[in-house]
């Protein structure tokens, strides 16, 4: 390591929730360091009717933040999550549900999931989410923390739908509030300087002329990808070959009483729309190819297909998912700067941590930093490539016949490490795990079976164990399941701050 | 029932692998339905030179609910905290390769960045000392780790000694009690089923046809089935792992063991000590490339802690896998699948998870080549993970001196390891990977024992007060030096449990 060229100065770039969880946990980790933190704050591009649906591992990530959950709950009307339900993929299958939690311990050292497709080729299973806490809770609109009980017989997580400004404005308050961090607001950048020599960004000039420099920069513009696309050139991969639908409608409705602790996508035939329930309002998107069907017929029939009544207030984007490589040079995109996800399965945020929490233990130590940009290059790409091919399946696994941007998903060729994970889980329920997962075991099991990919053979290990001892098991996790969810309240019992 | 089950299933050899397999399904499988039959040469009566394992094993002796003291009894075991490197990096160096980690994460920040952090600012604390396990492998001590999670007495794991010919013997007598079939018999012939290349039968000298749906090629390094029947080639791994011969001889106590498997470097290879109940199993590995045969042989017998209990035997081997370990309808386990030399303890292991695989992809009657697929991919990362971290041993070692220390130390790694090592070197930064032997705790514990020295380290350490981070190593290292010193002697406590009656601490 060389002192003279040791990091000293890191500046964020940046906009919304993007800007200020990279603020607060670079900040969190250096503070009392000799590194300076800069947040140049570009204007909100959230919406007032914009909603932020988090995974199971945002609450861990807020309480590495210190962000109390009652208040922060409270100021962004929100809601907890216990899963996703989807309907209408898979033909007249029900709807069945991702669980935020596993499905209960393996029988003799098998998982479970094994003696769930013995009992289904038998035809005496009942829905695979059935066997989930976390889905019937969600399914009889309730809510829990788990006790003794439930933790000997699964781990239950759940998640958040946050209203974005208020979430935005939490994070923003609560950093500012703390200090450490030098905070500019602009409402843009101009010329980006680099180092003739090495092709760094030396500085970025503010809406007021003002040139901010700094040895490392983020780049935390979203989609823009002002500094690690614009300014760096990095190449965007384009990922639609995967994702059919290119634009994006959000509207709102009404808040649902009671509040289910769960959200919903539903496919139609151009697309799909997802319902997030906030404390004071209903989140809605529909997500569709515009090929196929205009904004202003998304925006004419979304009241039918929600089945709700909708504000007037909407707005309508483009969807392109695309990846660029994350760090090049001394610039380090997070979020959608590097990476454009599709909106299914609301792993935006997720994807920001993914690149926060990798950057936290890689912060290069001087201006030198090929080791650390290849070690987090390496990781980082494999975390979100595995992100988007959980994605990926809903659209490929799809059981809708006769609906041309459907029957073209079914048909499309997949990435070759989700295809070989495809063809493993459907010879016999094998889940091959790669590194840098985010969605584990049980995720992918709710994502295959749900969906109807029912492997061609079980683990012969299963017929060892007695078919009436495995109905006695089964019988018995669905009491458990019964009796628990029957003592549940409905999430608002469980709100400790109103809104 | 089972009609998708394979009905035969043949294992050709009774070594450690072929046992465990064979035990594994005599476990799992009613053996009414599926037979097991194991072909195995007549015993040639080997007294063990000692086996040195990870904690893994316990799992599997777990599984098949043996008892901890029959098992100890009937194998000769002591039990195992750590490895002990001598000699390594530089002469008179030791460091132990504990079960265990070292310190825990200070105000979120890993302990191994706030010791390198402690060291860039003049305060040299001996790593070893903030791993539970080492300062008791150090004080020649042992006790089961404590239940109680938030105890420093629960921050460490237990693996075993024991001879590898009484394991398998006692898993034939577990075995053949519960049903298993074995066979004494030398294979003269292998027929193939002409259409699709896969093994119908083998002949044994007896003129007995022994057909079957699966065989498991267990036969060692002639790989009777993979190799010679199926012509699955070998990767040769030498260039990195150039030892290929080893001299190995039990010689008698000379004092109290102790729960440490010590490897000390020679001058063409290096040397193991595995102290069993009633004697010590040693062995000198060497590199046929840079000694001799009589050289290393003197080599070890002037390196015996004890006398010498008959004369050394000759051990060749090669290091590298088999390039498929599962063609067609034959699995190769042990020797037959793949050889890394036994410095990290892993040959149990390695059999030992391959027949976790095979349990997990077990065929039915009609293979599914998926399965022998993934099988392949995975039995893979395991041998290339160990490979890479047996290579790091050689390779950074120092200042040793003589042909084959030259040669390792100037050779070209592998990609998988030379991009860890960078990483390393540049801030003590550990690459993680999901699958596969071994955890960061293990490359800290080697890195810095082989003296590679991060060139900074992360600058999370700085977020910490230097005062409460000193306070708090001086505390730990304190902590676990006062809690070690009140635990029993290894020697006493095995002799102790294994005279018990019974327990059920496997």
């Amino acid at each position: 390591m060389s002192e003279a060229s040791r990091i000293r100065k890191l500046v964020i770039v940046g906009r919304d929730e993007a800007l200020w969880l990279a603020a607060s946990i670079l900040r969190g980790s250096f503070h009392r360091t000799a590194i300076e933190i800069t947040a140049v704050e570009l204007p909100s591009r959230r919406h007032a009717i914009d909603v932020i649906p988090t995974l199971r591992n945002q609450q861990a990530f807020h309480g590495l933040l210190h962000i109390p959950e009652g208040p922060l709950m409270g100021t962004a009307q929100a809601t907890f999550t216990l899963g996703q339900r989807f309907v209408g993929f898979s033909g007249g299958e029900p709807p069945f549900t991702h669980p935020y939690g596993t499905y209960g311990p393996a029988i003799n050292r098998v998982r479970f999931h094994q003696f769930w497709v013995k009992a289904h080729k038998k035809g005496q299973a009942q829905a695979y989410d059935t066997f989930s806490l976390n889905a019937a809770a969600a399914g009889k609109g309730r809510f829990f923390l788990p006790d003794n009980d439930i933790d000997a017989f699964a781990e239950c997580d759940y998640g958040y739908h946050l209203d974005a400004v208020a979430y935005c404005q939490v994070l923003k308050q609560l950093l500012l509030a703390r200090g450490g961090v030098t905070h500019i607001e602009t409402t843009g950048i101009g010329a980006v300087t680099r180092d003739p020599a090495n092709g760094d960004i030396a500085s970025v000039q503010l809406a007021n002329g003002h040139a901010v420099t700094g040895d490392l920069f983020i780049d935390a513009s979203g989609a823009d990808s002002l500094l690690l696309g614009e300014a760096m050139q990095a190449p965007l991969v384009s990922w639609t070959q995967w994702f059919p639908c290119d634009r994006v409608l959000t509207a709102m409705g009404p808040p649902l009483s009671p509040l289910p602790a769960f959200s919903q996508v539903s496919a139609f035939r151009s697309g799909w729309t997802m319902l997030t329930p906030l404390r004071n309002r209903t989140g809605i998107q529909l997500v569709y190819r515009g090929a196929e069907l205009s904004d202003t017929d998304a925006t004419n029939m979304a009241p039918r297909l929600m089945g709700l009544p909708l504000a007037p207030v909407t707005h309508v984007a483009a969807s392109a998912p695309g990846f660029r490589q994350p760090w090049v040079g001394n610039c380090i995109g997070i979020g959608e700067a590097s990476t454009r996800f599709d909106p299914i399965d609301n792993v935006g945020l997720q994807s920001l941590m993914l690149g926060l929490s990798h950057l936290t233990s890689l912060l290069p130590l001087d201006r030198n930093m090929a080791a650390e940009r290849k070690e987090f290059n390496l990781n980082v790409t494999s975390g979100l490539e595995r992100l988007r091919d959980y994605q990926i399946c809903h659209y490929k696994l799809n059981k809708r016949v006769g609906e041309p941007m459907w029957d073209q998903c079914r048909d499309m060729a997949v990435p070759d490490a989700l295809a070989y994970k495809i063809k493993l889980f459907a010879a016999r329920g094998h889940l091959v795990e790669y590194d840098d997962e985010t969605f584990v075991e049980h995720d992918w099991h709710a994502l295959f079976l749900g969906h109807g990919l029912i492997p061609g053979a079980y683990d012969p290990v299963v017929d060892q164990t007695p078919d009436t001892e495995v109905a006695r098991q089964l019988q018995q996790r669905l009491t458990f399941i019964k009796e628990k969810v029957a003592d549940m309240k409905p999430m608002e019992a469980y709100f400790t701050h109103k809104g | 029932m089972d009609s998708r089950t394979p009905r035969k299933i043949v294992i050709l050899g009774g070594g450690t692998a072929g046992w465990m397999l064979a035990a594994s399904l005599t476990k799992v499988f009613n053996t009414r339905q599926t037979s097991v039959r194991l072909i195995e040469s007549g015993e040639i009566g080997i007294v063990g030179v000692g086996e040195s394992t990870l904690p893994q094993v316990r799992d599997f002796n777990q599984f098949l609910g043996l008892d901890e003291v029959e098992f100890m009894r009937e194998t000769n075991a002591t039990f195992k905290l750590a490895i002990e490197f001598r000699d390594w990096a530089r002469k008179g160096d030791v460091y132990f390769h504990p079960f265990g980690t070292h310190g825990h994460p200070i105000e979120g920040v890993p302990f191994f960045q706030c010791w390198l952090r402690a060291k860039a600012h003049g305060h040299h604390f001996n790593i070893d000392d903030f791993s539970y396990p080492s300062v008791a492998s150090r004080e020649q001590k042992f006790e089961f780790p404590s239940e109680d999670l938030t105890s420093i007495r629960s921050t460490y794991s237990y693996a075993y000694h024991f001879d590898a010919y009484l394991y398998a013997k006692y898993l034939r007598r577990w075995s053949e009690k519960r049903g298993l079939k074995r066979t004494e018999g030398t294979v003269v012939d292998v027929t193939l089923h002409p259409e699709n290349g896969y093994i119908k039968s083998l002949t044994l000298a007896s003129g007995e046809v022994v057909k079957g749906d699966i065989f498991i090629d267990c036969s060692g390094f002639r790989a009777l089935l993979i190799g010679e029947a199926l012509k699955v080639g070998w990767e040769d791994w030498a260039d990195w792992l150039p030892c290929d011969r080893a001299w190995a001889i039990s010689c008698g106590l000379d004092d109290e063991y102790f729960a440490t498997t010590r490897c000390t470097a020679r001058e063409a290879g290096w040397q193991w000590r595995i102290p069993l109940q009633n004697r010590i199993g040693t062995g000198y590995v060497f590199s046929s490339r840079f000694t001799t045969e009589e050289r290393a042989r003197e080599v070890l017998m002037e390196n015996l802690d004890g006398p010498a209990i008959g004369d050394p035997r000759l051990i060749r081997f090669r290091s590298g896998r088999r390039k498929t370990s599962w063609y067609k309808n034959c699995i190769s386990l042990g020797l037959a699948s793949g050889f890394l030399e036994p410095l990290e303890s892993t040959s149990i292991y390695m059999s030992q998870i391959a027949v976790n695989f095979l349990m997990r992809l077990f065929p039915e009657q009609e293979i599914d080549p998926a399965l022998a697929e993934e099988y392949n991919r995975l039995v893979d990362i395991e041998y290339t993970r160990v490979r890479d971290f047996l290579v790091l041993h050689y390779h950074a070692s120092g200042e040793r001196t003589g042909d084959l220390w030259k040669h390792v130390q100037t050779m070209t790694l592998p990609d998988s390891l030379s991009d860890k090592m960078e990483i390393f070197r540049r801030r003590g930064h550990i690459h993680r990977y999901k699958d596969g032997l071994f955890s960061p705790a293990s490359w800290i514990a080697v890195y810095t024992g082989q003296r590679i020295s991060p060139g900074g380290y992360d600058p999370q350490a700085d977020n910490i007060s230097l005062d409460t981070m000193l306070k708090t190593m001086t505390d730990l290292r304190d902590h676990i030096a006062s809690n070690v010193a009140t635990m029993p002697g290894h020697y006493d406590f095995v002799r102790d449990y294994t005279h018990s009656k019974g327990a059920a601490h496997v």
